[in-house]
């Protein structure tokens, strides 16, 4: 093999040498920024629609804007029943004070639930029944 | 005789719960911390109460109940995330809420991009998306977030000034470790970033384009747990433009 022929033959070789290094050298980004913000997309409308049963928790109306975060609210459409189990359950104090109303007096604190569902406004309502006689 | 008694019973029942109306002050069973049951914080101008809900047998119901999602892109954030910056918690977090947010000296900053900040934020945050930070220096959004924060940018400093505030930096004093050539960020605030959790990437990327424009380390901070944590701890969750913004749970 002459000196031409080698050197012919070596050249591809070296390319292919330094082809390899600099991909090497410089790797194409994991994820780009592209890519990465239509993922963040898709994922974001995921967690949406998963969010039923959220949702309707979220959709608690909170009736003053002033304490967004304060007003405890017990869950929309409870049955009597439900209703007062959930009073007996989470808010002792004013079940306390529920369970010293008449039958009808129950019956009106559920109206009122009915339509304000916040548990200060509920137990404010059990408190003026109570001290209606 | 029982007629007084009762009489004495209903007054009884009648005062205490008068007293726990007026003051507001039902007692918790679920804590924020073994010291505080709540705190307020104000979030977009108004005052918004940060607690846990209080049903121990709620569970997470949505999105973030997911165990898994693809990495990449959505892969396992690393404890510490940039050199000098420090990883908080929640009960860092309320702390700073009491003291640097509320006096004015820090920001909580939610990283992510709007369409996830829609869906709930952590009350008395601000969203800034990490777009805004990984950009060019001069570009018009950088240029904002960064004022945001507090950064001022600088007119034409002398080759002299800077020589002498490099030199200073070095040497750790007159603040001059706060400054870069175009940016003086010695006032500049205290920040909590945050994004979805430890399998979210927008808050590292945040801080890393804050920190390359040469903000000082010390004084940003990566809330990991994100809004993965918040919710898994039933903390309170804003969700804003919602009408008549509604808290979430």
């Amino acid at each position: 093999m002459s000196m031409f022929q080698l050197k012919s033959f070596l050249l591809p070789v070296k390319a292919l040498l330094v082809g390899v290094t600099l991909s090497l050298s410089f790797p194409a980004p994991v994820f780009a920024a592209d890519d990465y913000l239509s993922a963040l997309e898709e994922e974001a409308g995921d967690t949406g629609t998963k969010s039923t049963r959220v949702s309707a928790q979220v959709s608690t109306p909170v009736k003053k804007a002033k304490h967004v975060g304060a007003d405890k609210v017990l869950a929309e459409g409870l049955s009597f029943d439900e209703f007062e189990a959930t009073l007996d359950s989470n808010y002792s104090g004013s079940n306390f004070l529920y369970t010293k109303l008449s039958r009808s007096k129950r019956k009106s604190v559920y109206k009122f639930y009915q339509n304000d569902n916040r548990i200060s406004s509920v137990r404010e309502e059990i408190v003026r029944l109570l001290s209606s006689g | 005789m029982k007629r007084f008694i009762t009489k004495i019973s209903t007054v009884a029942l009648l005062a205490s719960a008068g007293l726990l109306l007026n003051s507001n002050a039902v007692a918790l069973d679920v804590k924020l911390t073994d010291y505080l049951a709540y705190l307020e914080v104000d979030h977009d101008g108004e005052q918004v109460r940060i607690q846990r809900i209080q049903d121990t047998a709620n569970t997470l119901q949505d999105g973030f109940a997911k165990t898994s999602r693809k990495c990449p892109p959505f892969c396992i954030q690393p404890m510490k995330v940039a050199p000098g910056v420090l990883t908080v918690g929640e009960a860092e977090i309320f702390r700073f809420m009491e003291r640097e947010l509320e006096d004015g000296n820090g920001m909580i900053v939610d990283a992510r991009t709007p369409s996830w900040y829609k869906k709930g934020t952590i009350p008395g945050s601000v969203n800034i998306p990490f777009t805004e930070f990984v950009g060019e220096e001069d570009a018009a959004e950088t240029v904002k977030a960064l004022q945001q924060l507090g950064g001022v940018q600088r007119g034409d400093v002398s080759w002299l000034t800077r020589s002498f505030e490099k030199l200073m930096a070095k040497l750790g004093l007159f603040g001059a470790d706060q400054k870069t050539d175009t940016w003086d960020f010695s006032n500049a605030r205290e920040v909590v970033f945050w994004c979805n959790g430890p399998w979210c990437g927008q808050s590292p990327r945040a801080i890393n384009g804050l920190l390359s424009h040469g903000y000082p380390a010390e004084k940003v901070f990566y809330y990991r747990g994100g809004m993965q944590m918040w919710k898994v701890l039933g903390l309170t969750v804003v969700v804003p433009d919602a009408p008549a913004a509604v808290a979430m749970r």
